[in-house]
Order: C-alpha cells, then sequence, then structure tokens
C-alpha cells in the first residue's frame, strides 16, 4: 500500500469522496431494492420465508447498480439502504408535525417522482408492499392502540437495525467458514443463512467486475490502486482478512448487505468495538497510516446530502472485567481519523472507568473544545459492567457491550433488545389522572380512568399508568410480532443464528442469546416537579381538584397566580431531597412495572429514560402540568430537569441526577450539559481534556462518595447560545465547511442540517445556568 | 443565616470544588462591590445552622479535589455567632471549611480557629483613602492580618486593584506586607471589572476603574522584590 498511495494521498482522496457524497441528493437505492423484491417475488413463492427472504437478498445484490468512485480506496456503500426521511434532520420537521417513523408506508412519500422512477413505478411497489403480511399487521396494531398514540400517551414501532453485528468470526476466517458452519447444519434456517452469507461473495464479484472496467480506461496511478483493491477482494472473496486494508474492506461489504436486507432505513446499526475489532490487523501500519485507512471507513457511514444513515455508532476504549484498560493504538488512530474529517456521522463514543489513562483524556481535548468540532459521547464502564450483570448478562459477554443507536446498552453480535420498541409519556398519563382520560389538548376521551383524589394522587397515577402498560406492551408486541414478517438470515448469522439455528426476530425460539424490548420512559422530572407541586397545592388549597384542573385546562390562562406558586414549588435539579427522592423513586417504579412486563418471548421490558427529541414532540401533546409547565411545552429531556428549573449551577444539578437509581436503566437513560467554554482555563487542548476529566467527569461518574451505581453516560455541547446564533446568522464565517458538528442526544449532527426547531431546541437546552462552575 | 446566593465555584474561592454561601450583610461600602445586593443583609432567605449542615453533607460528592464549603457575603463574619456554630459542626464532620472576609471582624481569630483556608481582602494600605471609599479605615484590619499570621501559617490575601483608588503606589502595599507575612502567606491581584455593576440600584461610582496591563505587571513586580508569593485562582 505504501507503494502505492503517496503520504497524505488517501486522506485527499477520503475528503474528496466525502464531498462527493455530500453531493448526492437523490436516494433510489431503495427503492429499487423493494422493486427487485417484488419483482422477484413471484420466482420463490413457494419457498419457506426465511430462505426466499435470503434469495430476495441475493437477487438484490445481483442486480442492483454499482458504482466506485475515483477517490475511493474501497468498494461498497450502505447508500441504497436508506432514503431521505428520517425526520430530525429533515429541514422540514415540524415538532407539530411529527407523528412517528413508524408507518412502513410512508417512505414512499419520500421519494420524489421523475423520469426514471415514475409515479406509476412508485405507486406499483407501493402498492405490494401495502398488501405484505407485516404491513397489514402492523396497521392492525396501529389500529388497536390508536387512542393512545394519537396524543402519545404511548406510541409503538417496530425495530429494524438497532442491533450491534458481530463480525469478527468472518474477519478472523472469511464468508467460507461460516457458510461452512451453515451448511454443516440441517434446518430451514441454516439453508436461508447459507444462501445470504453467499450473496456477499455474488456482491464482491460484480465488484471486481466494474474494478476490471474500470482498470480498461483508468491511469496507471489509479490502475495501481485498483489493483490493490482487487487482490483484497481476490483474498476475502471467501477468506479471512490479512490486513487492516482487508479488514475494512470485508467489514464494508458484510455491513453492505446487513443494510440492503433490510432496507429502508435500518437505522442505528453499531459497528461496536470498533478499535479491539481492528487493532488486530493493524500490524505495522502507524498510528497515522491507520487513520488514513479508517478514514474511508467513516465516510462509508455517511450518505448522501445530510448523512441520513444516523445514529451509527463507533465505540473506543474501556475496560475487561478485571478492570485492565482497554485502549490501544487503533483507539488513537480513530480519533484522529474522527478528527481530521469533522463528519456528521457515524457517532463517536467512548467508554471510560476509573484506570482510563490520561493520556485519552488528553486527546480528547480538542474534541470538547474546538468549536464545531464533534464531542464522543461518554459511557461509564464501571457502573455498565455492575448494571448488565445484575440484569443477566455473562460475565464474559460484559466487556462486549457496545452502543446501539444514541446509548441504548447491547451485547455485540448476542442482544436483540428491541430497543425503541415502545415510547411513554408519563406527563400524559398524569393528564389521564387528572382528567378523567380526558384530553387536556383536544378535549377528546383517549381512556377510561377512575375518578381521582388528589390527596391520593401517587396511587391513582399508578394504578392508571398499570393500565397504560399493559396496552402499550401489548401493542409493542404486535409491532415486533409484525416485524417478524420481515426475515433477516443474513444478519442473523451475525447475532448467534448459527448457535440458535434461528432467526434473530424469531417469535417461537430466540435467536439470539439475550432478548429484550425496549422502552423510553419521557417527562421523569415533570412528573416528579408536578407531584411536588401537588402536594404544596393541597397544603394552600386543600383537596381542591376542580381548581386544579380548571387552571391546567385553561393553560393557566386567568391563574397566573396559582401558576407562580406551583412554579415556586422545589423542582429537580437543585438537590433539594423531597423532590430528588421523588424522581428517584418514580424512576424506580416505572422501572419495575415495565420490567415485569414481558414481550413476544416472554422477556421483560427494558426501561430507557431517554427521549431523541421526543421531549419536543410529545410535550407538544400534554397539556399544561402542575408544576407550572405550559401545554404543549417540551418534557424534560430524559433524566434530566426541565429547563430552566435547574438554576443553581452544576453542583447542584449533579447531586440531583446522582440520586437515580441507575441500576434500573438497563435499557439506557439520556443526560445532557452544555458547558460554556470559558470554565475551562488552561491553556492547551490536552489540559483543558484533564480538567474537563476532573471537573465533570470523575465527580460524575467516578465519585468515591456515591454509594450504588453511578451515572454512566454523558453527552455534552461545549458552547454557549450567543456563539450558536452567531453560527445561524452568519455560517459563511463561523461554519466555512458548511458543518458544523453537535450532538443531539445520542448523535452527531451538522447544526445546519436542522430544522429550525431542533435548532432552536439545542440552545435552549444548554441551558448554561444549570452547568454553571461558578456562582 | 441569611444567605443571598449560593452556587459551586472550582478553586476560586479556596481549594478544589466548593459549595459556597453567600451570606447576607456587610460593613463595608465599597463602591466597586460586585455583590451590592448583599450588603444591607435584607436580601436572601433565612437557614437555620442545621439545615446549612445538612445541606452541605448531602453536597459531600461534589467537594473533590479538596473541595468544602466557603462562606463569604457580603460579609460573612457579621453572623459571626451562627456562623461559628456551623464551622463547627463542618469541621467535626470533617468537611473543609473556607472563609472570604474583608477582615474588619473583632472575632476573626476565633473564628480562624476553625478555618482551614482562609482568605482575607486588603483593600489599601492608607486607611484614610479605604474609608473614603468604603466607610471604614483599615485599622483593624492591619490588627487582624498582624494577629492572624501569629495564630495561622496559611492566608490568603486579595487586593481589588482600582484605578485611580489604590494603583498608586504597589511598593507602600508590598513593604507593609513584607513587614508580616510568613511562608505560608499568599497574594492574590484582582484587578477591577464591572461584573456588579447593573446590579446596583444606587449611582455606580467608579469611574474608569480598569487597570492596565503595565499597572497589573508593576504589582507583580514589586510583590516579587519583596519576595511575595503571588498566586491566581
Amino acid at each position: 500500500m505504501r507503494t502505492v498511495y503517496k503520504n497524505g494521498q488517501i486522506t485527499e482522496m477520503a475528503k474528496a469522496l466525502y464531498r462527493e457524497e455530500r453531493e448526492i441528493k437523490r436516494l433510489d437505492g431503495w427503492f429499487i431494492a423493494k422493486e427487485i423484491e417484488m419483482l422477484c417475488d413471484e420466482k420463490y413463492k413457494n419457498m419457506p420465508a426465511e430462505l426466499k427472504k435470503a434469495h430476495l437478498l441475493c437477487e438484490v445484490v445481483k442486480a442492483l447498480p454499482l458504482t466506485l468512485s475515483d477517490n475511493a480506496i474501497f468498494v461498497g456503500t450502505q447508500r441504497d439502504a436508506f432514503a431521505r426521511s428520517y425526520a430530525l434532520i429533515n429541514p422540514s420537521f415540524t415538532v407539530e408535525g411529527f407523528s412517528g417513523y413508524c408507518d412502513p408506508m410512508a417512505i414512499y412519500n419520500d421519494i420524489e417522482p421523475d423520469e426514471t422512477f415514475t409515479a406509476e413505478r412508485i405507486n406499483k411497489v407501493r402498492e405490494f408492499t401495502s398488501k405484505t403480511k407485516m404491513v397489514e399487521m402492523l396497521n392492525d396494531t396501529y389500529l388497536k392502540a390508536e387512542n393512545y398514540t394519537g396524543e402519545v400517551v404511548f406510541f409503538v414501532e417496530q425495530v429494524t437495525g438497532h442491533v450491534i453485528p458481530d463480525f469478527r468470526f468472518a474477519l478472523k476466517n472469511g464468508i467460507d467458514a461460516l457458510i461452512a458452519e451453515a451448511n454443516s447444519k440441517k434446518g430451514e434456517f441454516f439453508d436461508a443463512a447459507a444462501v445470504s452469507l453467499g450473496s456477499v461473495k455474488i456482491l464482491n464479484d460484480r465488484y471486481l467486475e466494474l474494478i476490471a472496467d474500470k482498470k480498461q480506461t483508468c491511469s496507471s496511478e489509479r490502475c495501481a490502486q485498483l489493483t490493490l483493491l482487487e487482490i483484497a477482494l481476490k483474498n476475502i472473496r471467501g477468506g479471512k482478512a490479512n490486513n487492516l486494508y482487508e479488514a475494512l474492506q470485508l467489514y464494508i461489504l458484510l455491513w453492505e448487505v446487513m443494510c440492503l436486507e433490510q432496507a429502508p432505513n435500518p437505522y442505528a446499526f453499531s459497528v461496536g468495538n470498533a478499535d479491539r475489532i481492528f487493532e488486530p490487523y493493524r500490524g505495522d501500519l502507524s498510528r497515522a497510516e491507520a487513520a488514513e485507512l479508517f478514514k474511508h471507513f467513516l465516510v462509508f457511514y455517511n450518505v448522501g446530502d445530510r448523512s441520513w444513515a444516523i445514529s451509527q455508532n463507533v465505540l473506543i476504549s474501556g475496560r475487561d472485567n478485571d478492570g485492565n484498560d482497554l485502549t490501544n493504538e487503533m483507539s488513537y488512530a480513530i480519533m484522529d481519523a474522527y478528527f481530521d474529517m469533522m463528519m456528521p456521522q457515524p457517532i463517536l463514543s467512548v467508554k471510560l472507568h476509573k484506570n482510563t489513562p490520561e493520556k485519552l483524556y488528553e486527546e480528547m481535548g480538542k474534541f470538547f473544545f474546538t468549536p464545531g468540532m464533534l464531542t464522543p459521547s461518554l459511557f461509564n464502564d464501571d457502573s455498565l459492567f455492575e448494571i448488565l450483570k445484575a440484569n443477566g448478562i455473562d460475565e464474559a459477554d460484559i466487556p462486549d457491550y457496545s452502543v446501539a443507536g444514541c446509548q441504548e446498552p447491547l451485547i455485540m453480535g448476542k442482544d436483540n433488545g428491541n430497543t425503541t420498541n415502545s415510547w411513554l409519556s408519563l406527563p400524559k398519563v398524569l393528564e389521564m389522572v387528572l382528567h378523567g382520560g380526558v384530553s387536556a389538548i383536544t378535549g377528546d376521551k383517549l381512556m377510561e380512568t377512575e375518578e381521582c383524589d388528589l390527596n391520593n394522587i401517587r396511587a391513582d397515577f399508578y394504578k392508571t399508568l398499570g393500565k397504560v402498560l399493559d396496552e402499550m406492551t401489548s401493542a409493542a408486541n404486535g409491532a415486533s410480532v409484525a416485524l417478524s414478517e420481515h426475515k433477516v438470515p443474513f444478519l442473523s448469522c451475525f447475532m448467534g443464528g448459527l448457535e440458535y439455528g434461528a432467526d434473530m426476530r424469531g417469535t417461537k425460539t430466540q435467536g439470539t442469546k439475550y432478548n429484550g424490548s425496549g422502552c423510553l420512559v419521557h417527562g421523569l422530572t415533570v412528573l416528579a416537579d408536578s407531584f411536588i407541586a401537588i402536594d404544596r397545592f393541597i397544603e394552600k388549597y386543600g383537596d381542591d381538584k376542580k381548581l386544579l384542573c380548571a387552571a391546567l385546562k385553561a393553560n393557566f390562562e386567568g391563574y397566573e397566580e396559582l401558576r407562580y406558586f406551583l412554579l415556586s414549588a422545589p423542582k429537580f435539579g437543585n438537590n433539594i431531597a423531597e423532590v430528588d427522592t421523588e424522581a428517584a423513586d418514580i424512576a424506580n417504579r416505572v422501572s419495575d412495572m415495565l420490567r415485569s412486563r414481558k414481550n413476544y418471548l416472554g422477556n421483560p421490558f427494558r426501561p430507557d429514560f431517554s427521549s431523541p427529541s421526543t421531549h419536543l414532540t410529545y410535550g407538544y401533546w400534554v397539556g399544561a402540568t402542575p408544576d407550572g409547565r405550559l401545554s404543549r411545552d417540551m418534557l424534560g429531556y430524559g433524566v434530566d430537569p426541565l429547563y430552566g428549573e435547574a438554576s443553581n449551577g452544576l453542583g447542584f444539578r449533579m447531586l440531583s441526577n446522582m440520586k437515580l437509581p441507575f441500576e434500573q436503566f438497563n435499557g439506557g437513560y439520556a443526560s445532557h450539559l452544555g458547558i460554556d467554554p470559558k470554565f475551562f482555563t488552561k491553556e492547551s487542548f490536552e489540559e483543558k481534556g484533564v480538567q474537563f476529566y476532573e471537573n465533570v467527569i470523575e465527580p460524575l461518574f467516578f465519585n468515591e462518595h456515591i454509594d450504588g451505581i453511578s451515572p454512566f453516560y454523558l453527552y455534552v455541547n461545549v458552547t454557549t447560545p450567543e456563539t450558536l446564533r452567531k453560527v445561524l446568522a452568519d455560517p459563511q464565517k463561523y461554519a466555512p465547511s458548511g458543518v458544523y458538528i453537535l450532538r443531539i442526544h445520542g448523535t452527531f449532527v451538522n447544526f445546519l442540517d436542522l430544522s429550525p426547531e431542533i435548532q432552536q431546541d439545542i440552545i435552549t437546552r444548554l441551558d448554561l445556568k444549570s452547568t454553571s462552575l461558578e456562582c | 443565616m441569611r444567605i443571598f446566593q449560593k452556587g459551586f465555584n472550582f478553586s476560586q474561592d479556596g481549594p478544589g470544588n466548593r459549595l459556597v454561601y453567600h451570606l447576607s450583610g456587610c460593613n463595608m461600602r465599597c463602591i466597586w462591590c460586585s455583590n451590592p445586593e448583599g450588603m444591607d443583609g435584607k436580601s436572601g432567605s433565612e437557614h437555620s445552622v442545621e439545615e446549612l449542615f445538612s445541606v452541605a453533607k448531602s453536597c459531600r460528592p461534589m467537594f473533590f479535589g479538596g473541595g468544602g464549603v466557603t462562606f463569604t457575603g457580603g460579609e460573612a463574619t457579621l453572623q459571626s455567632e451562627e456562623l461559628i456554630k456551623l464551622l463547627n459542626l463542618l469541621k467535626n464532620e470533617g468537611i473543609n471549611t473556607c472563609i472570604e472576609t474583608n477582615g474588619t471582624s473583632p472575632r476573626l481569630c476565633e473564628i480562624s480557629e476553625l478555618v482551614d483556608y482562609l482568605i482575607m481582602d486588603f483593600k489599601h494600605f492608607d486607611g484614610d483613602a479605604l474609608k473614603r471609599y468604603t466607610g471604614l479605615d483599615n485599622e483593624i484590619i492591619k490588627r487582624n492580618f498582624e494577629e492572624l499570621l501569629k495564630k495561622r501559617n496559611q492566608l490568603h490575601i486579595r487586593i481589588p486593584l482600582i484605578n485611580g483608588i489604590n494603583t498608586d503606589d504597589p511598593e507602600a502595599f508590598a513593604k507593609y506586607f513584607s513587614a508580616h507575612a510568613s511562608d505560608g502567606t499568599v497574594f492574590e491581584f484582582l484587578p477591577y471589572h464591572e461584573y456588579g455593576k447593573d446590579k446596583w440600584k444606587t449611582e455606580y461610582k467608579v469611574k474608569d476603574g480598569f487597570v492596565s496591563a503595565e499597572t497589573l505587571k508593576n504589582f507583580e513586580d514589586t510583590f516579587k522584590i519583596y519576595n511575595l508569593k503571588l498566586i491566581k485562582t
């Protein structure tokens, strides 16, 4: 490779390749894939479903148009699996217009007809898809739950993507070894597995043909590059990867097929612990050389003009079961690649523990303190190891936990967590309790509830919540069972399928070692603040439910004095024991209730206290709440205090946060700090990185005074509202590349690509008073 | 105790990360004061010693880097009865204590016994000038300074530098300090700022108070000549 590429050339090509990708406005590959499946459906109609899907995958791979840029050093794209439809980075997103991304037919509205993709052609595939069993079953599920989902008492969706495939065996032994294993076993699944694995070889062959064509006309310099690529592709066609270049190439091909298998939009697949996966292949490549190759790997994860394949996660560092640090040279090479490329995808996450080397914090400094640069999500291994162990994960599997999507911890290759299966709005449930099941927003009757008593508000709430959870989990399971009609034999091979002989989505036989279903719980702190405010209300006004409900229904218009009184009640985030204890109690009880509900395989639901912008969209459907929050205003983000309510600085906010029962959150949770860079006074990035550790990470994650499980997740944006307003007002000046990266929940986003409402949310939630390091 | 502000600060008001209580009420009327809302002793809210002690204990996880609790103001020693009670409780609990004071309390040496880290302002070497700008002269401040040095090794002296008020004669400061300072005495200059200007409800009387880099350097150089230890927080 050193003789083929000049010094720095690989980086230049990666940057050029990324520029090309950002010019791509249409994403039609997913549609072509669906159309191919439709056209071939008849051919395989008598086959068992799993095997049929494997053959359809091969057909897609055989017929899908392939391209190879002159700037590419690898072949492969995931562009053909994604559509231009992810709400948050869609500039037309509005809080009121958001209706979830669960409707499998909605995607056909995202492809604009043109001469090639005529309306007639699109409609034909749409029509075909609408008649598939999965869509019919999903429609049935949503119909039954529509009273609850319309204004988001709860919401459910089928979960594609959102797992971490384990490609390590394939890299080490080659595809042929996997096929041989599948062939050595008997059964429908193994037949399908062998066929689906063969699709990688078909794809490989097609790329080889493309390269042969290209070599006819390209320059001698490019010819040498293509020959290098050709050799690698031939080596890994059935065999193992011999070096980092081949390992990355094989990984990309596997990923491409995996995404195509469940196109469109299998969001939030994760690479897993990338440094550990690739370090064995680095050989004598230096950190800089490895970083150059990894830059192309990163470009692969960016799809189209807005990097539409969102929430794909790359993790580095972390520890083993004995507490030994697992940071390696590849960890730093990956960081270098990220820093130099500055792209919105994929997400970088760093696993920390109490023995994390100071060097890692030093090297993170430049990420946190360069304006507009991506900032890694941070995970606390010391806590997560304990939590995963308590939730039945075998000790040997624990270091392999990774993150699929934003912050959901799952075991690589072994865990189908259906992480975003269900979504629950606690404040909306409170609204149901207070207003007799009638929406304070629309006046519609959404559910039956019993008459509530303010003096007994907590008991009444949990009683109604139990009913809601029964309905929610039933609907969520309906969505999962519907999705199981969409077989994934290829992906299943990397999720334990060859061991268990079942599709990872199987509803009769569990195809993965671990399985569960997620529930994203919204509005924890609004509910805690509301309970306490009701207590205060009773002290002053007695059990006057009529007065309180009238004020809430009127959105406090004409009840301003009462609202002021309710706002003055203690609020979460200020280290006030009364309300912090309430929040912890709610988190405990809701988690226990969720975990007692079982999914389609009889496994517990996993509480995940996060809200990926849904604190806005669900807040829009919640009327005024007893804490003084106005109707349709946002809910608190994840487990964070509602913006503006924690005004005493980071110290108090952290103290409140630390009282939450993190051991309960095995589905994950979200927490964000907007931090003013002025507090980090050291000169160099390296010193600032250490200062960040000392002032934020160590007290939050590794605090010796905390009994029990410490927090395990955090993301930050180190900036100020003024800075972001300047960037918006004059992007040419402040973001000349057109990219200004921020974090929004677990994922990176280009701030400039976001809808105005999401931009505003980011600015609001910086909430610098709540993170002030000075008083 | 009457408190008008609280929060955490890292290493600005004593070592490590500290819970800082601003106690209401001050006996000086410094015309450059950045917390004028704390002067009259009426702002803020009342809290019992027990309540503040309980909050401080709950904040222990945030006392990293050798941190603890700092009392500032206003002037913390104006509430000395309760302050002493609370400092005693904190000391017994093993929580690091600090006060920031203007040095005018007749009980300062007594309070000092309960304080791990003591920060004292020294605004002017000239008593008449000090009285003109703050309402009090520096007789007791000097006495306290000299007495404290006999009783404790650690002392952190802060000198606000305000153009036209106390910046003409760095040597006069340095000479006085060098005659008394111990090894454990450190000095910090606080160049004038206007962060509190907007909080003044009456006329803000400082005009052109900012000090030049040259003036600051002159103070630093002079103090170095006199072997006085300088720090920045």
